[in-house]
Order: C-alpha cells, then structure tokens, then sequence
C-alpha cells in the first residue's frame, strides 16, 4: 500500500506542476495518470473520506473544464494531498 | 466569504501612471470583467476572476517560484505573459544576471483588479522592468514565464498571442507523442516499411500545377456550405482533400483529386470504411508513413509516401528517400503544403475551420461527429466576424502554427471560405474577393 500511495502522490504532484505551468495537453494526460494511481486506493479510505473525495474529484473536474488551471493544482496539491497523507 | 474591492493601490497606480502614460489611461478605463471577488478567507489570498483563481491560494511564492523556473538561470532579458499577483517579475528580477524584463498584460481589466488588490509597487518600480500590452506585440518571445490564469482571460485582442503561448508550452508534450521512441508510432513504421518500399514519391506531384489555384477540403463543419459550389466546378480546379473529409464529400457526390492522410490514429480506419472506393481508382492517396496500413491496403488508386520533417521518419527516410511536407499536427498542414508545392499560387480554404461553429465539431457525415457546446466558455478563437466560438486546445495551436505556414509563404494568396470558422492570419474570405 505505501508503495502505490507514493506512486499516487508523486503523479499527484507531477500534474499540478503541469497544471501551474499551463502545459495543457501534459496536464491532462498527467490528470489522467494519477486518477489511474488514486482509484486503487480508494478502498482503503473510510465511509467519510470517501464522500471527502468524490467532493473533492467533482470539484476538480468543474474546475478543470472551466480552466481554473491553478485552481485544480492546489485541490491536488493542498487538499487531496492531505487526504493522502492521512 | 467574498469580498468586494478595495479600492486602487495607490503606490502601483502612482508608478504606472509616471512610467507608462499610455497604459494607466488604458487600464484605468478597462471593463468587461462579469464577476471578481476576492478571496481572503484562504491561507494565501487571491483574485477569482469569472471563475478562475488568478493565482494559487495556498502558496503563491511557491506557484511563482515554479512558472519563473522556465527562465533559464543565466537570461539577461525574459517575457512575462500575465501580470498575475505579481511574484513571477518579483522572484525574476532578483537575479543579477537579469537586464531586461518585459510583462506583458493580456488582460487590461484582469490586470487593472490586480494592481488594485496587491502590491506591485517593487517590480513596477525596477529600471529593467517595462510594461507593455498583448494587443502591441506581433509574435511570442523567449525565454519566457506565464500565468496560466492570466492567458486564460486574456481578451480578444490578445487571443492570437495567448494561443502562441500556449502552443509554445505545450511543445515538449507535443514532441515527446511524436518522439522517435514512441512504441505505437514505432510499430506502425515497421508495419509500413514494404508500402513505403513500393509505394510512389509525393515528389511526383511537385510543380504539376505552376502558377494554378488548387481546393483544399478540410472536415470543418462549413465545408457543406460549399457542396454546390464544388459541384458545379468539379473537374475544373484540382481538389485535395484531408482523409476526415472523404466520407463527407463523397456522400455529397463530390470526388477529391488528391487524399491526404497522416495519423496513426484507429480513428482513421473509419474516414475509408462504407464508401465505394472504386472511382478512386486514378486519385493518389498522399501518406505519412505512421498510418495504420489497413488504409493503405483499402486505397485502390496510386500511394504516394511523404515524410513530414521530424526524427521520426530520419530511419525511414535513410532508407527511401522521398519529399516531405510540412506538418504540424493537423493533417490540414500538410494537404495545403502539398498544393503550394504543386505549384499552386491561390490556395482556397473549405471547412478549415479550426472551432465548433454552431456547436459541431466536424462537418456532417463524418464518421465521429459530436455535438459541442455553441458558447465559448472553455477555449475559445475569434471568428470572420471578430465573435468568440468555441474551440478544443489543440485545435487553437494548430491555428497558430498554420498562421506562421502561411506568414512563411508571402507568394501565395490563400483564401479562406467561410466566415464561421476561426479567422486565420493571412487569409482573405473567398466572399470578399472581387
């Protein structure tokens, strides 16, 4: 399990520095990587932190489809980041 | 949560109105802002401009210190595309070797809220340090570091150079899809080698129309604004089409001369499926190598191999050598190369539409046609007619980069067909011609 949390947190923050760069196409084939990482990981988080997630995951993608590209690296980065770690 | 806007800071306007006259009156009267807030209740406060946060609210010196990364360490002059909350210029000009800094505002009214709510005061105040407007600059420049919140609400005026920046920071990703070591693109040269072996030289086609006006098709959805026009010529001006097009074209009874097909996408298999090939018996099918070569071995008429100038093809092209055309992603790039190489001195441009007008993203009958949103809230370009449509992020580089193909190639008159579509450098409209 720490093997694949440290995979996902490190996709986690190669795509929020493509993100803050503005490396669009990168970006969201970075995205697409660490939901790859992260969705494995799901079972392993309790009945409230999943419902913290998939907030979490829907406010990501509304800010990914309205370009809020800062935006969507500090949810990977601040917010689901500490997810992660706890 | 929110908070109105304070009102100016002083010390920012004071030095931008001493500095630069010009661009204070200008900022000073800008609008068209619809919803600004700012946000102080997060560790670190920003700006939420019609949805997007113009910079991180966690850790903007972090954020800046990142985007300021791009500037190699030893540049002695850097662009700055966005003002954003100010750090980039800030955390730039703390190195010596830095004598010149050019930020470069893409939004007058995104930037004037800026200079409102943060302090600028130090950066603006820097003898290197000049201040200028996207609209006043003609081309990108390099090294360079930008705000992705800033080009995303740049304004109209400053959409051409937004897209240039964009396409310039997507190039690595770019590169590395078409790389060499790219396993799929890799199989398919491999699976090719025997047609390209056999197969005939693009060059064949060179100079065959000296001084003529050649049709190029692309798969935009105003190409069937053109049907009738097509019909009633065919025959007479030479037609090539992009593969994207065939299927559209041959449902509306029109014949290309000439077919271009250039991706190693699947996709591709279905622009030549369902359609009686049969008449295409004498009409070349131009190729790039990467193809899948069930599309080769479907064409009934001759097959031309063409390399596009990259790594990719340098093996191949040791092997068998044979002309090249310019590409650019977009197999419409190398479709109008092919007819300036032709010798074509008018190329007149069908559904290259470069966006979604009306909400479609391709013309009808082609095969994976979706239904798009007819708002540009996402990306966006400016149309014939100076309005937003809405566009995809790739399609919006490829517009650019085809405008630099024709700023390359000042000989040429290139006429573009149809208003609805992007509005491309360098063209004039087929309608405004006498």
């Amino acid at each position: 399990m720490n093997v694949e949390k440290t995979l996902c947190q490190e996709a986690l923050r190669v795509a929020a520095r493509s993100f803050r760069l503005g490396m669009e196409g990168q970006a969201s084939n970075d995205l697409v990587a660490f939901v790859d990482n992260f969705m494995p990981l799901l079972k392993s988080f309790g009945e409230l932190d999943v419902g913290r997630v998939t907030s979490l995951l829907g406010e990501l993608l509304s800010a990914q489809s309205r370009k809020d590209y800062l935006y969507v690296a500090d949810l990977l980065e601040y917010e689901i980041a500490h997810l992660l770690q706890e | 949560m929110m908070k109105k806007a304070p009102s100016p800071h002083p010390v920012n306007r004071e030095i931008i109105n001493q500095r630069w006259p010009l661009i204070y009156k200008i900022l000073a009267g800008a609008s068209g802002l619809h919803d600004v807030a700012y946000d102080q209740h997060v560790p670190d406060a920003t700006l939420l401009i019609d949805g997007i946060h113009l910079s991180s609210c966690y850790d903007q010196l972090r954020e800046a210190e990142l985007q300021a990364s791009l500037v190699p360490a030893e540049s002695s002059a850097a662009w700055v595309y966005g003002v954003g909350s100010g750090h980039v210029p800030r955390i730039l000009l703390q190195r010596s070797s830095l004598k010149k800094l050019v930020v470069v505002i893409m939004n007058h009214a995104v930037a004037w809220q800026s200079f409102k709510h943060f302090d600028h005061s130090d950066w603006l105040s820097d003898s290197r340090v000049d201040l200028v407007l996207a609209e006043a600059e003609h081309d990108m420049h390099t090294p360079f570091a930008a705000i992705p919140s800033c080009l995303q609400l740049a304004s109209d005026e400053a959409s051409r150079l937004r897209d240039l920046v964009f396409l310039e920071l997507s190039t690595p990703f770019t590169q590395q899809q078409h790389h060499p070591e790219n396993l799929e693109l890799r199989q398919r040269l491999q699976e090719n080698v025997e047609f390209v072996r056999n197969d005939g030289d693009v060059t064949e086609l060179f100079g065959t129309q000296e001084n003529k006006t050649i049709l190029v098709a692309a798969a935009g959805p105003t190409l069937s604004c053109h049907y009738e026009w097509l019909l009633s010529q065919q025959g007479s001006i030479p037609l090539i089409a992009v593969d994207a097009a065939l299927k559209p074209l041959y449902e509306a009874g029109i014949q290309p001369d000439i077919i271009m097909t250039i991706d190693a996408n699947p996709m591709v298999l279905d622009f030549f499926k369902n359609i009686d090939l049969q008449p295409f018996q004498t009409r070349p099918l131009v190729y790039f190598p990467v193809v899948y070569s069930a599309v080769l071995d479907s064409w009934p008429g001759p097959r031309m191999t063409s390399y596009a100038d990259t790594v990719l093809y340098g093996e191949l092209r040791d092997k068998f050598p044979k002309g090249s055309l310019f590409s650019s992603g977009t197999v419409l790039t190398p479709a109008v190369d092919l007819a300036v190489k032709m010798g074509a001195t008018e190329v007149i441009l069908l559904g290259a539409d470069f966006s979604f007008p009306e909400g479609q993203s391709h013309v009808a009958g082609f095969p994976f046609l979706i239904e798009k949103e007819s708002s540009p809230t996402g990306h966006w370009v400016l149309n014939g007619y100076g309005k937003r449509v809405p566009t995809g992020a790739n399609y919006r580089g490829y517009l650019r980069d085809f405008e630099r193909y024709i700023e390359q190639h000042p000989k040429v008159r290139f006429l573009n067909g149809s208003k609805n579509g992007a509005y491309i450098q360098g063209t004039s409209y087929l309608e405004d011609v006498p």
